[in-house]
């Protein structure tokens, strides 16, 4: 007599195999076990000001300098990912010596820096001590996000910062296709002092509420990613590499913001191109390099449309190659699309610049 | 590797129900309404805080906003210390270590 065939998966044995290397990741995951090592290329801190360190990779390279620009969103450990999924180690393999800026974690105390702080006091401490540190004549610069904006701002502003040329990844320059920060405060409905905590900062929690509103349903995406990858070990490290870096933001400086507001949301002084700081108007069509602009087609944080407005805004004195990826925002150098075609380009472009 | 049937079918909700909610988060009256959640987050906080401090203060305790100012003071101390150091390192970079040794170039020297 025959019996009846049931699907493997549904006899006993077959579901014990498919559940148990999901229970067994399962418990290492909740037992805080790291599956992927985070930021292991080796470096030297070499300026430290406050809560903000320059660190330099030391990789052993020795070509022309790289300085890292982050943005002040996130924790910076991004950009060396873990092995494999590491734009330090992708400029490295470039021949390049890569130095990160990395702005820490701010509390009360930071909450007074402006704008004018970062772009005049420690972007250009950066530069100089990448200079001495690497015996080099100039530096090139990447800036991320608002990092790579405030990069521009700090080149354009100090006449006396040698830069070969300044890649901007996702540059905000038009503020109003931004998130639901836009809509809250565009109206007037909420002053930007609403939303700062007792230190005086944004706190991350409303931060990371902003971009879970402009992807509503990111959760659904990671529960069932993380389902579908609990049996390999392998992927599912890389996974939880990357969302344990997109889950975990920091405050943002509470001055930062309100200057954010007032001048490039309720203003327009980024798209035109001057932006008034303490020290006098800063123009951004005196920025001596050449600048490459990379924009994620998949990116709604910072939208294309917001970048688009950087060639007007530098004018017809700066050459501005432009690069789209087929990438989200953090796309643009995490992942197979990054390390296949946008962080090659970056390099082709720096390694011309120099 | 194929996709799995269940991994397609939460794709298809997903891919349905993603551009409704981030049209409907992206309106205006959603904006509104967050608007008065945050003003009324805010005004119940500052009303809580004002009780806890009256019944803290008639305890001799210190609450939260005075928790707060020692925060701010402390902070401003923070910033002082940093201006400090800033100007004694004024004269030159400061190197915590010594500097990345270059290769010489072939032929040099």
């Amino acid at each position: 007599m025959s019996r009846l065939a049931l699907p493997r998966i549904l006899s006993p044995r077959g579901m014990w195999d498919e559940l148990a290397p999901r229970l067994t990741n399962g418990l290492r995951h909740a037992a805080g076990e790291p599956f992927t090592p985070v930021a292991v290329t080796p470096r030297t801190a070499v300026l430290r000001r406050g809560r903000t360190t320059l660190y330099r990779y030391d990789t052993g390279t020795h070509g022309s300098p790289v300085l890292i620009v982050h943005s002040l969103v996130t924790r910076s450990h991004v950009f060396d990912l873990y092995p494999g999924s590491s734009l330090v180690e992708d400029l490295a393999a470039a021949g390049h010596v890569v130095y990160l800026l990395d702005w820490g974690v701010p509390g009360a105390a930071e909450a007074v820096h402006t704008i004018e702080h970062y772009v005049d006091t420690l972007i250009p401490s950066a530069v100089r001590a990448v200079l001495a540190d690497s015996r080099d004549e100039a530096v090139s610069l990447l800036g991320y996000c608002l990092g790579s904006v405030f990069a521009a701002l700090a080149i354009a502003g100090n006449a006396d910062l040698p830069a070969r040329g300044l890649v901007m990844l996702a540059p905000p320059i038009d503020f109003r296709p931004l998130g639901m920060f836009r809509s809250l405060l565009a109206k007037g409905r909420l002053e930007p002092a609403h939303l700062l905590d007792e230190t005086g900062n944004v706190p991350a929690r409303a931060l990371v509420s902003s971009f879970r509103m402009s992807q509503p349903t990111t959760d659904i995406a990671i529960a069932a990613n993380y389902w579908q990858h609990l049996p390999d070990a392998r992927v599912l490290g890389a996974q939880l590499a990357v969302l344990g870096w997109s889950g975990n933001h920091i405050p943002f400086p509470g001055a930062v913001f309100q200057q954010l507001v007032s001048l490039f949301l309720h203003g327009s002084a980024l798209r035109e191109g001057v932006v008034p700081l303490s020290g006098g108007d800063v123009h951004l069509s005196t920025l001596p390099c050449p600048v490459l602009c990379v924009t994620g087609s998949r990116d709604v944080l910072v939208p294309a449309e917001s970048s688009d407005p950087l060639e007007p805004a530098l004018g017809p004195t700066v050459r501005v190659d432009r690069f789209t990826a087929d990438a989200g925002h953090a796309g643009l150098f995490v992942g197979r699309t990054a390390r296949r075609h946008t962080v090659p380009a970056i390099a082709d472009w720096l390694r011309d610049a120099s | 590797v194929a996709t799995p049937l269940w991994r397609r079918a939460v794709d298809t909700v997903e891919g349905a129900l993603a551009p409704r909610l981030e049209t409907a988060l992206r309106s205006d009256a959603a904006a509104l309404g967050l608007t008065v959640v945050t003003r009324a987050n805010k005004g119940l906080q500052a009303r809580a805080e004002g009780l806890s401090r009256h019944v803290l203060h008639a305890l001799n305790l210190p609450a939260a906003t005075d928790v707060h100012r020692v925060l701010g003071h402390v902070a401003s101390v923070e910033r002082e210390l940093q201006s400090l150091k800033d100007a004694v390192a004024e004269h030159g970079v400061e190197l915590d270590r010594a500097p990345l040794r270059r290769q010489p170039k072939a032929g040099a020297g």
